[in-house]
Protein backbone atom coordinates (compact mmCIF):
# COMPACT_ATOMS: atom_id res chain seq x y z
CA UNK A 1 0.00 0.00 0.00
CA UNK A 2 2.98 2.29 0.74
CA UNK A 3 4.20 1.87 -2.65
CA UNK A 4 0.64 2.90 -4.10
CA UNK A 5 0.23 6.19 -6.16
CA UNK A 6 -2.48 8.69 -5.01
CA UNK A 7 -5.07 8.39 -7.85
CA UNK A 8 -3.96 4.23 -7.08
CA UNK A 9 -5.43 4.79 -3.41
CA UNK A 10 -8.03 7.03 -4.52
CA UNK A 11 -9.26 4.29 -6.87
CA UNK A 12 -9.16 2.33 -4.04
CA UNK A 13 -11.17 4.24 -1.79
CA UNK A 14 -13.60 4.56 -4.19
CA UNK A 15 -14.58 1.69 -4.27
CA UNK A 16 -14.56 1.56 -0.13
CA UNK A 17 -11.05 0.43 0.99
CA UNK A 18 -10.31 1.81 4.45
CA UNK A 19 -7.49 0.63 4.78
CA UNK A 20 -6.14 2.94 1.29
CA UNK A 21 -8.10 6.03 3.31
CA UNK A 22 -5.92 5.59 6.09
CA UNK A 23 -2.97 5.19 3.83
CA UNK A 24 -3.63 8.70 2.17
CA UNK A 25 -4.89 10.32 5.10
CA UNK A 26 -1.37 10.02 6.86
CA UNK A 27 0.54 10.67 3.60
CA UNK A 28 -1.47 14.37 3.82
CA UNK A 29 -2.35 14.88 7.45
CA UNK A 30 0.50 16.68 8.52
CA UNK A 31 1.64 18.67 5.53
CA UNK A 32 -2.27 19.76 5.38
CA UNK A 33 -2.24 20.89 8.50
CA UNK A 34 1.19 22.92 8.06
CA UNK A 35 -0.34 24.63 4.93
CA UNK A 36 -3.29 25.33 6.95
CA UNK A 37 -1.47 26.86 9.69
CA UNK A 38 -0.68 29.87 7.54
CA UNK A 39 -4.61 30.54 7.42
CA UNK A 40 -5.33 29.73 11.42
CA UNK A 41 -3.05 30.39 14.84
CA UNK A 42 -5.33 28.20 16.53
CA UNK A 43 -3.94 24.37 16.37
CA UNK A 44 -7.98 23.10 16.72
CA UNK A 45 -8.81 25.05 13.76
CA UNK A 46 -6.29 23.60 11.42
CA UNK A 47 -7.12 20.35 12.30
CA UNK A 48 -10.54 20.82 11.83
CA UNK A 49 -10.48 21.57 8.52
CA UNK A 50 -8.02 18.78 7.26
CA UNK A 51 -10.03 16.37 8.71
CA UNK A 52 -13.32 18.11 7.57
CA UNK A 53 -11.97 17.21 4.39
CA UNK A 54 -10.98 13.48 4.98
CA UNK A 55 -14.12 12.97 6.11
CA UNK A 56 -16.02 14.23 3.30
CA UNK A 57 -13.64 12.45 0.88
CA UNK A 58 -14.78 9.23 2.17
CA UNK A 59 -18.48 10.11 2.30
CA UNK A 60 -18.57 10.82 -0.90
CA UNK A 61 -15.99 8.16 -1.89
CA UNK A 62 -18.51 6.99 -4.77
CA UNK A 63 -18.79 9.97 -6.47
CA UNK A 64 -15.16 11.70 -5.99
CA UNK A 65 -14.07 13.01 -9.33
CA UNK A 66 -10.47 14.71 -9.34
CA UNK A 67 -9.29 15.88 -12.22
CA UNK A 68 -6.23 17.28 -11.45
CA UNK A 69 -3.46 15.80 -9.36
CA UNK A 70 -4.64 14.74 -5.64
CA UNK A 71 -2.22 17.02 -4.08
CA UNK A 72 -3.48 19.56 -5.84
CA UNK A 73 -6.78 19.10 -5.10
CA UNK A 74 -6.16 18.46 -1.34
CA UNK A 75 -4.20 21.63 -0.65
CA UNK A 76 -6.96 23.50 -3.01
CA UNK A 77 -9.52 21.98 -0.72
CA UNK A 78 -7.66 23.21 2.67
CA UNK A 79 -7.33 26.65 1.36
CA UNK A 80 -11.03 26.88 0.32
CA UNK A 81 -12.31 25.25 3.11
CA UNK A 82 -10.25 27.37 5.59
CA UNK A 83 -11.26 30.53 3.70
CA UNK A 84 -14.63 30.02 4.23
CA UNK A 85 -13.97 29.58 7.74
CA UNK A 86 -13.02 32.36 8.25
CA UNK A 87 -15.23 33.91 6.27
CA UNK A 88 -18.37 32.24 8.47
CA UNK A 89 -16.77 32.66 11.91
CA UNK A 90 -15.55 36.13 12.08
CA UNK A 91 -12.56 34.81 13.12
CA UNK A 92 -10.09 37.56 11.56
CA UNK A 93 -7.85 37.63 14.74
CA UNK A 94 -6.91 34.35 14.38
CA UNK A 95 -6.39 35.19 10.60
CA UNK A 96 -2.16 34.99 10.68
CA UNK A 97 -2.52 37.42 7.54
CA UNK A 98 -0.93 35.44 4.77
CA UNK A 99 -2.07 37.29 2.42
CA UNK A 100 -0.27 36.00 -0.97
CA UNK A 101 -2.40 32.90 -0.18
CA UNK A 102 -5.53 34.69 -0.70
CA UNK A 103 -4.89 35.99 -3.61
CA UNK A 104 -3.26 33.28 -5.64
CA UNK A 105 -6.21 31.28 -7.64
CA UNK A 106 -3.94 28.23 -7.48
CA UNK A 107 -1.30 26.46 -5.24
CA UNK A 108 1.95 27.23 -7.11
CA UNK A 109 4.06 24.43 -7.70
CA UNK A 110 6.79 25.60 -5.76
CA UNK A 111 4.68 26.19 -3.04
CA UNK A 112 3.89 22.29 -2.83
CA UNK A 113 7.18 20.94 -3.40
CA UNK A 114 8.43 22.64 -0.64
CA UNK A 115 5.44 21.47 1.25
CA UNK A 116 6.05 18.10 0.47
CA UNK A 117 9.60 18.13 0.67
CA UNK A 118 9.13 18.93 4.55
CA UNK A 119 6.61 16.43 4.49
CA UNK A 120 9.01 13.54 3.63
CA UNK A 121 12.21 15.09 5.50
CA UNK A 122 9.75 14.89 8.54
CA UNK A 123 9.33 11.42 8.43
CA UNK A 124 12.97 10.58 7.69
CA UNK A 125 13.62 12.51 11.00
CA UNK A 126 11.78 10.19 12.71
CA UNK A 127 13.30 7.22 11.25
CA UNK A 128 16.92 7.97 13.06
CA UNK A 129 18.26 5.43 15.63
CA UNK A 130 16.82 6.82 18.82
CA UNK A 131 19.82 9.11 20.57
CA UNK A 132 20.98 9.91 17.24
CA UNK A 133 17.41 11.34 16.69
CA UNK A 134 17.40 13.57 20.20
CA UNK A 135 20.65 14.81 19.41
CA UNK A 136 19.72 16.10 16.30
CA UNK A 137 16.42 17.34 17.31
CA UNK A 138 17.35 19.40 20.05
CA UNK A 139 20.07 20.90 17.53
CA UNK A 140 17.79 21.54 15.01
CA UNK A 141 14.20 21.90 16.87
CA UNK A 142 14.83 22.72 20.25
CA UNK A 143 17.74 24.93 19.17
CA UNK A 144 19.97 24.25 22.12
CA UNK A 145 24.09 24.95 21.35
CA UNK A 146 26.44 21.87 20.90
CA UNK A 147 27.94 22.33 24.63
CA UNK A 148 24.32 22.64 26.12
CA UNK A 149 23.02 19.40 24.54
CA UNK A 150 26.97 17.86 25.64
CA UNK A 151 25.81 18.84 29.21
CA UNK A 152 22.54 17.93 28.94
CA UNK A 153 22.96 14.18 27.83
CA UNK A 154 26.31 14.05 29.39
CA UNK A 155 28.32 13.00 26.46
CA UNK A 156 31.65 14.45 24.63
CA UNK A 157 31.31 17.62 22.34
CA UNK A 158 32.79 14.77 20.02
CA UNK A 159 30.13 12.43 20.35
CA UNK A 160 27.94 15.52 19.92
CA UNK A 161 29.29 16.56 16.63
CA UNK A 162 29.63 12.70 15.35
CA UNK A 163 25.73 12.09 16.04
CA UNK A 164 24.73 14.97 14.20
CA UNK A 165 26.64 14.28 11.29
CA UNK A 166 25.51 11.12 11.31
CA UNK A 167 22.04 11.84 11.86
CA UNK A 168 22.60 14.15 8.05
CA UNK A 169 23.97 11.28 6.39
CA UNK A 170 21.17 8.84 7.04
CA UNK A 171 18.57 11.54 6.75
CA UNK A 172 20.37 11.78 3.16
CA UNK A 173 20.50 8.48 2.47
CA UNK A 174 16.76 8.32 3.46
CA UNK A 175 15.80 11.00 1.33
CA UNK A 176 17.84 9.87 -1.70
CA UNK A 177 16.34 6.67 -1.16
CA UNK A 178 12.23 7.15 -0.89
CA UNK A 179 12.36 10.61 -2.28
CA UNK A 180 15.22 11.26 -4.64
CA UNK A 181 13.40 13.59 -6.54
CA UNK A 182 14.20 16.35 -3.82
CA UNK A 183 17.83 16.41 -3.58
CA UNK B 1 31.91 11.00 4.17
CA UNK B 2 31.93 10.71 7.50
CA UNK B 3 34.49 13.42 8.03
CA UNK B 4 33.34 15.24 4.98
CA UNK B 5 29.47 15.48 6.77
CA UNK B 6 31.00 16.53 9.62
CA UNK B 7 32.95 19.49 8.26
CA UNK B 8 29.86 20.37 6.92
CA UNK B 9 27.95 20.93 9.96
CA UNK B 10 30.63 22.73 11.15
CA UNK B 11 30.24 25.13 8.52
CA UNK B 12 26.37 24.38 8.27
CA UNK B 13 26.38 25.31 12.33
CA UNK B 14 28.71 27.98 12.48
CA UNK B 15 30.85 26.53 14.66
CA UNK B 16 34.10 25.83 12.31
CA UNK B 17 37.77 26.99 13.54
CA UNK B 18 39.33 28.70 11.55
CA UNK B 19 41.28 25.71 10.20
CA UNK B 20 37.87 23.61 9.37
CA UNK B 21 37.41 26.68 7.35
CA UNK B 22 40.22 26.57 5.40
CA UNK B 23 39.72 22.40 4.98
CA UNK B 24 36.15 23.52 3.81
CA UNK B 25 37.15 25.83 0.80
CA UNK B 26 39.60 22.92 -0.63
CA UNK B 27 36.59 20.29 -0.42
CA UNK B 28 34.25 23.06 -1.93
CA UNK B 29 36.68 22.82 -5.15
CA UNK B 30 35.25 19.87 -5.73
CA UNK B 31 31.64 19.03 -8.09
CA UNK B 32 30.47 16.25 -6.04
CA UNK B 33 31.57 18.06 -2.56
CA UNK B 34 29.46 20.98 -3.85
CA UNK B 35 26.31 18.99 -4.71
CA UNK B 36 26.80 17.31 -1.13
CA UNK B 37 27.30 20.68 0.78
CA UNK B 38 24.31 21.78 -1.15
CA UNK B 39 21.82 18.68 0.14
CA UNK B 40 23.15 18.58 3.31
CA UNK B 41 22.11 22.80 3.53
CA UNK B 42 18.52 22.15 2.58
CA UNK B 43 18.31 19.19 5.23
CA UNK B 44 19.67 21.35 7.91
CA UNK B 45 17.77 24.32 6.68
CA UNK B 46 14.28 22.85 6.59
CA UNK B 47 14.77 20.76 9.59
CA UNK B 48 14.24 23.32 11.16
CA UNK B 49 10.65 24.32 10.13
CA UNK B 50 9.57 20.71 10.39
CA UNK B 51 9.67 21.14 14.22
CA UNK B 52 5.98 22.50 14.29
CA UNK B 53 4.95 18.30 12.49
CA UNK B 54 6.16 17.17 16.16
CA UNK B 55 2.57 18.84 17.56
CA UNK B 56 0.74 16.58 14.98
CA UNK B 57 -0.36 12.46 15.98
CA UNK B 58 -1.41 11.52 12.68
CA UNK B 59 -2.68 8.08 14.41
CA UNK B 60 -5.04 9.36 17.26
CA UNK B 61 -6.21 12.12 14.19
CA UNK B 62 -6.84 8.77 12.20
CA UNK B 63 -8.39 7.60 15.12
CA UNK B 64 -10.45 10.43 15.94
CA UNK B 65 -11.82 10.93 12.48
CA UNK B 66 -12.78 7.57 12.13
CA UNK B 67 -14.91 8.10 15.12
CA UNK B 68 -16.25 11.06 13.96
CA UNK B 69 -17.50 9.38 10.22
CA UNK B 70 -18.65 6.17 12.45
CA UNK B 71 -21.11 8.51 14.31
CA UNK B 72 -22.21 10.66 11.82
CA UNK B 73 -23.41 7.64 10.11
CA UNK B 74 -25.31 6.56 13.33
CA UNK B 75 -27.14 9.80 13.23
CA UNK B 76 -28.02 8.65 9.98
CA UNK B 77 -29.50 5.01 10.88
CA UNK B 78 -31.23 6.80 14.51
CA UNK B 79 -33.56 8.72 12.03
CA UNK B 80 -35.17 5.45 10.46
CA UNK B 81 -36.80 5.29 13.96
CA UNK B 82 -40.57 4.59 12.42
CA UNK B 83 -42.54 7.67 14.60
CA UNK B 84 -46.03 5.66 14.87
CA UNK B 85 -48.86 7.84 15.27
CA UNK B 86 -52.97 6.46 15.71
CA UNK B 87 -55.53 5.95 18.13
CA UNK B 88 -56.17 2.34 19.82
CA UNK B 89 -58.15 0.37 17.17
CA UNK B 90 -54.94 -0.22 16.23
CA UNK B 91 -52.37 -0.19 13.32
CA UNK B 92 -50.90 -3.09 12.69
CA UNK B 93 -47.20 -2.87 11.39
CA UNK B 94 -46.18 -6.20 9.96
CA UNK B 95 -42.14 -6.10 9.79
CA UNK B 96 -41.88 -7.34 6.22
CA UNK B 97 -42.68 -3.87 5.68
CA UNK B 98 -38.85 -1.96 6.76
CA UNK B 99 -36.47 -3.00 5.05
CA UNK B 100 -34.10 -1.97 7.76
CA UNK B 101 -31.30 -4.63 7.84
CA UNK B 102 -30.68 -3.81 4.05
CA UNK B 103 -29.27 -0.89 5.36
CA UNK B 104 -25.54 -0.81 4.03
CA UNK B 105 -23.03 -0.96 6.51
CA UNK B 106 -19.48 -0.68 6.37
CA UNK B 107 -18.50 -2.56 9.43
CA UNK B 108 -21.01 -5.12 9.30
CA UNK B 109 -23.18 -2.93 11.99
CA UNK B 110 -26.65 -3.79 11.86
CA UNK B 111 -29.61 -1.50 12.14
CA UNK B 112 -31.98 -2.08 15.72
CA UNK B 113 -35.39 -1.64 14.40
CA UNK B 114 -36.91 0.74 16.42
CA UNK B 115 -41.10 1.83 16.93
CA UNK B 116 -42.12 5.21 18.68
CA UNK B 117 -44.94 6.93 19.41
CA UNK B 118 -45.95 10.18 20.47
CA UNK B 119 -47.46 12.09 23.09
CA UNK B 120 -51.49 11.48 22.29
CA UNK B 121 -51.15 8.42 20.29
CA UNK B 122 -50.95 5.07 20.52
CA UNK B 123 -50.54 2.22 18.58
CA UNK B 124 -49.26 -2.19 17.72
CA UNK B 125 -47.16 -3.93 16.73
CA UNK B 126 -46.19 -7.14 15.82
CA UNK B 127 -42.96 -8.41 16.62
CA UNK B 128 -40.87 -10.88 14.55
CA UNK B 129 -42.27 -13.74 16.38
CA UNK B 130 -45.76 -12.84 15.62
CA UNK B 131 -46.16 -11.79 19.36
CA UNK B 132 -48.12 -8.40 19.65
CA UNK B 133 -47.37 -5.38 21.45
CA UNK B 134 -49.54 -2.43 22.00
CA UNK B 135 -47.62 0.98 22.69
CA UNK B 136 -48.68 3.54 24.90
CA UNK B 137 -48.40 6.88 24.41
CA UNK B 138 -44.21 8.10 24.60
CA UNK B 139 -43.18 4.98 23.98
CA UNK B 140 -40.25 3.58 22.33
CA UNK B 141 -39.90 0.14 21.86
CA UNK B 142 -36.36 -1.71 20.19
CA UNK B 143 -34.90 -4.73 19.16
CA UNK B 144 -31.98 -5.75 17.43
CA UNK B 145 -32.23 -7.21 13.67
CA UNK B 146 -31.08 -10.77 15.14
CA UNK B 147 -34.27 -10.79 17.35
CA UNK B 148 -35.24 -14.76 17.28
CA UNK B 149 -32.42 -16.27 17.00
CA UNK B 150 -31.27 -17.06 20.55
CA UNK B 151 -33.69 -15.05 22.32
CA UNK B 152 -36.01 -12.45 21.63
CA UNK B 153 -34.73 -8.88 23.45
CA UNK B 154 -36.53 -5.97 23.30
CA UNK B 155 -35.70 -2.90 25.11
CA UNK B 156 -37.97 -0.52 26.06
CA UNK B 157 -39.08 2.79 27.18
CA UNK B 158 -42.46 3.97 28.10
CA UNK B 159 -45.52 1.60 28.50
CA UNK B 160 -45.95 -1.81 26.88
CA UNK B 161 -48.64 -4.54 26.94
CA UNK B 162 -47.00 -7.45 25.91
CA UNK B 163 -48.68 -10.94 23.94
CA UNK B 164 -45.95 -12.76 24.11
CA UNK B 165 -46.29 -15.96 21.79
CA UNK B 166 -44.58 -19.68 23.23
CA UNK B 167 -40.78 -20.08 22.01
CA UNK B 168 -37.98 -21.94 23.14
CA UNK B 169 -36.47 -18.90 22.77
CA UNK B 170 -36.42 -17.14 26.25
CA UNK B 171 -38.92 -13.06 25.73
CA UNK B 172 -36.81 -10.44 27.59
CA UNK B 173 -38.06 -7.00 28.14
CA UNK B 174 -35.18 -4.92 29.00
CA UNK B 175 -35.56 -1.85 31.10
CA UNK B 176 -32.94 0.32 32.74
CA UNK B 177 -33.01 -1.06 35.95
CA UNK B 178 -34.07 -4.45 35.62
CA UNK B 179 -35.10 -7.11 32.65
CA UNK B 180 -38.51 -9.01 32.61
CA UNK B 181 -38.02 -12.57 31.38
CA UNK B 182 -40.99 -13.95 29.56
CA UNK B 183 -42.62 -17.60 29.23
CA UNK B 184 -45.37 -16.82 26.89
CA UNK B 185 -47.91 -14.51 28.52
CA UNK B 186 -50.02 -11.61 28.09
CA UNK B 187 -48.73 -8.54 30.71
CA UNK B 188 -48.01 -4.80 30.98
CA UNK B 189 -45.10 -3.25 31.62
CA UNK B 190 -44.95 0.80 32.55
CA UNK B 191 -41.57 2.03 32.44
CA UNK B 192 -41.84 5.80 31.70
CA UNK B 193 -38.60 7.81 32.70
CA UNK B 194 -39.75 10.42 34.56
CA UNK B 195 -42.25 8.13 36.90
CA UNK B 196 -41.21 7.57 40.36
CA UNK B 197 -41.77 3.97 39.74
CA UNK B 198 -41.68 0.98 37.35
CA UNK B 199 -44.33 -1.28 37.39
CA UNK B 200 -45.33 -4.69 35.58
CA UNK B 201 -48.46 -6.36 35.94
CA UNK B 202 -48.83 -10.03 34.90
CA UNK B 203 -52.46 -10.72 33.52
CA UNK B 204 -51.88 -14.62 32.83
CA UNK B 205 -48.64 -17.02 31.94
CA UNK B 206 -45.27 -16.18 33.13
CA UNK B 207 -42.95 -13.67 33.91
CA UNK B 208 -39.99 -13.60 36.21
CA UNK B 209 -38.09 -10.21 37.08
CA UNK B 210 -34.18 -10.49 37.02
CA UNK B 211 -32.37 -7.23 38.74
CA UNK B 212 -28.50 -7.49 38.24
CA UNK B 213 -26.96 -8.83 41.40
CA UNK B 214 -30.33 -10.49 42.95
CA UNK B 215 -32.15 -13.27 42.64
CA UNK B 216 -35.16 -13.86 39.77
CA UNK B 217 -38.56 -12.97 41.13
CA UNK B 218 -41.23 -14.63 40.14
CA UNK B 219 -44.38 -12.91 39.19
CA UNK B 220 -48.08 -14.43 39.43
CA UNK B 221 -51.23 -14.00 37.21
CA UNK B 222 -52.88 -10.86 39.22
CA UNK B 223 -49.70 -9.89 40.67
CA UNK B 224 -48.74 -6.39 40.27
CA UNK B 225 -44.89 -5.37 40.83
CA UNK B 226 -44.14 -1.82 41.21
CA UNK B 227 -40.15 -0.80 41.84
CA UNK B 228 -39.50 2.61 43.31
CA UNK B 229 -36.28 4.19 41.42
CA UNK B 230 -35.48 6.42 44.35
CA UNK B 231 -35.50 3.14 46.97
CA UNK B 232 -34.33 0.81 44.85
CA UNK B 233 -36.70 -1.55 46.07
CA UNK B 234 -39.50 -4.26 45.12
CA UNK B 235 -43.00 -4.11 46.48
CA UNK B 236 -45.96 -6.51 45.31
CA UNK B 237 -49.61 -6.46 45.52
CA UNK B 238 -52.73 -8.22 43.70
CA UNK B 239 -54.55 -6.76 41.92
CA UNK B 240 -56.84 -6.85 38.90
CA UNK B 241 -54.50 -7.43 36.08
CA UNK B 242 -57.20 -5.64 33.54
CA UNK B 243 -56.97 -2.50 35.31
CA UNK B 244 -53.44 -1.96 34.30
CA UNK B 245 -53.53 -2.28 30.60
CA UNK B 246 -56.96 -0.66 30.60
CA UNK B 247 -55.40 2.11 28.17
CA UNK B 248 -55.75 -0.40 25.31
CA UNK B 249 -58.92 0.56 25.26
CA UNK B 250 -59.17 3.77 26.56
CA UNK B 251 -60.06 3.33 29.71
CA UNK B 252 -57.89 4.92 32.77
CA UNK B 253 -57.82 3.21 36.45
CA UNK B 254 -56.44 5.22 38.97
CA UNK B 255 -55.90 3.66 42.84
CA UNK B 256 -55.17 6.30 44.90
CA UNK B 257 -53.01 7.89 42.10
CA UNK B 258 -51.00 11.07 43.27
CA UNK B 259 -52.02 13.72 41.47
CA UNK B 260 -48.87 14.47 40.04
CA UNK B 261 -48.33 11.10 38.68
CA UNK B 262 -52.11 11.09 37.50
CA UNK B 263 -51.10 14.26 35.67
CA UNK B 264 -47.84 12.86 33.89
CA UNK B 265 -50.73 10.24 32.24
CA UNK B 266 -52.66 12.74 31.36
CA UNK B 267 -49.96 14.24 29.21
CA UNK B 268 -49.27 11.57 27.54
CA UNK B 269 -52.59 10.41 26.49
CA UNK B 270 -54.02 13.84 25.88
CA UNK B 271 -50.57 15.59 24.91
CA UNK B 272 -51.18 18.64 27.17
CA UNK B 273 -48.96 20.31 29.45
CA UNK B 274 -50.51 20.57 33.19
CA UNK B 275 -48.74 22.70 35.64
CA UNK B 276 -49.25 23.01 39.33
CA UNK B 277 -49.66 26.09 41.24
CA UNK B 278 -48.73 25.81 43.91
CA UNK B 279 -46.36 22.81 42.90
CA UNK B 280 -46.88 20.69 45.99
CA UNK B 281 -50.36 20.30 45.19
CA UNK B 282 -49.60 17.76 42.60
CA UNK B 283 -48.13 15.24 45.90
CA UNK B 284 -50.60 16.63 48.16
CA UNK B 285 -53.74 15.45 46.46
CA UNK B 286 -54.72 11.65 45.86
CA UNK B 287 -57.18 10.23 43.53
CA UNK B 288 -58.66 6.95 42.38
CA UNK B 289 -61.17 6.44 39.78
CA UNK B 290 -61.88 5.46 36.24
CA UNK B 291 -61.75 7.47 32.94
CA UNK B 292 -62.34 6.26 29.63
CA UNK B 293 -63.46 7.78 26.27
CA UNK B 294 -63.05 11.66 28.08
CA UNK B 295 -61.08 14.15 26.80
CA UNK B 296 -58.82 16.07 28.83
CA UNK B 297 -60.96 18.78 29.44
CA UNK B 298 -63.85 16.27 30.82
CA UNK B 299 -60.89 14.47 32.92
CA UNK B 300 -59.65 17.52 34.61
CA UNK B 301 -63.04 19.04 35.44
CA UNK B 302 -63.60 16.21 36.92
CA UNK B 303 -60.78 16.02 38.77
CA UNK B 304 -61.23 19.93 39.88
CA UNK B 305 -64.67 19.29 41.19
CA UNK B 306 -63.56 16.18 43.32
CA UNK B 307 -60.64 17.45 44.88
CA UNK B 308 -61.99 21.13 44.99
CA UNK B 309 -59.49 22.62 43.09
CA UNK B 310 -60.05 24.76 39.55
CA UNK B 311 -58.31 24.68 36.57
CA UNK B 312 -57.59 27.30 33.44
CA UNK B 313 -56.38 26.41 30.20
CA UNK B 314 -55.11 27.91 27.17
CA UNK B 315 -54.89 25.74 24.26
CA UNK B 316 -52.87 22.44 25.08
CA UNK B 317 -51.59 23.89 28.40
CA UNK B 318 -53.52 23.39 31.52
CA UNK B 319 -52.92 25.21 35.07
CA UNK B 320 -54.38 23.50 38.24
CA UNK B 321 -54.68 25.99 41.35
CA UNK B 322 -56.79 25.84 44.11
CA UNK B 323 -60.22 27.21 44.31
Amino acid sequence: MQSLTDIQLIEKIRVGDYIAFRFLFERYYIPLCNYASGFFKNDFLKEDVVQEIFTKIWEDRKKIQIAESVKSYLYMSVRNKSLNRIKSESIRQEYTGNFFRNAETQISEAELEQEEFKNYLFRCIGKLPPRCKDVFEKSRFEEMKQEKIADSLGISLKTVKAQIGKALRLIRECLQFSYPEFL
Amino acid sequence: MKNKVELIYSILSGTASPEEEIQFRVLMEQEENRSLYNQLKKIWDRSGEVKDYRLYDTQKAFYDLSQNIKSRKQIRKRNFVIAVSGIAAGILLMLGLLKLTDFPSQNRQQASVAFRTESGNRSVIVLPDSSKVWLNAQTEIRYAPDFGKTDRSVFLSGECFFEVKHSDKPFIVNLKEFKIKVYGTKFNVSAYSDDQSVSTCLESGRISIKQKGAKELIVEPGQLIEYNRQKSTFSSSMVNAEEYSGWRLNKMYLHNEPLIELSKKLERKYNILITFVPETLGNDIHYSGIFSNENAEEVLGAIAIASGLKYEKKGNYYTITVR
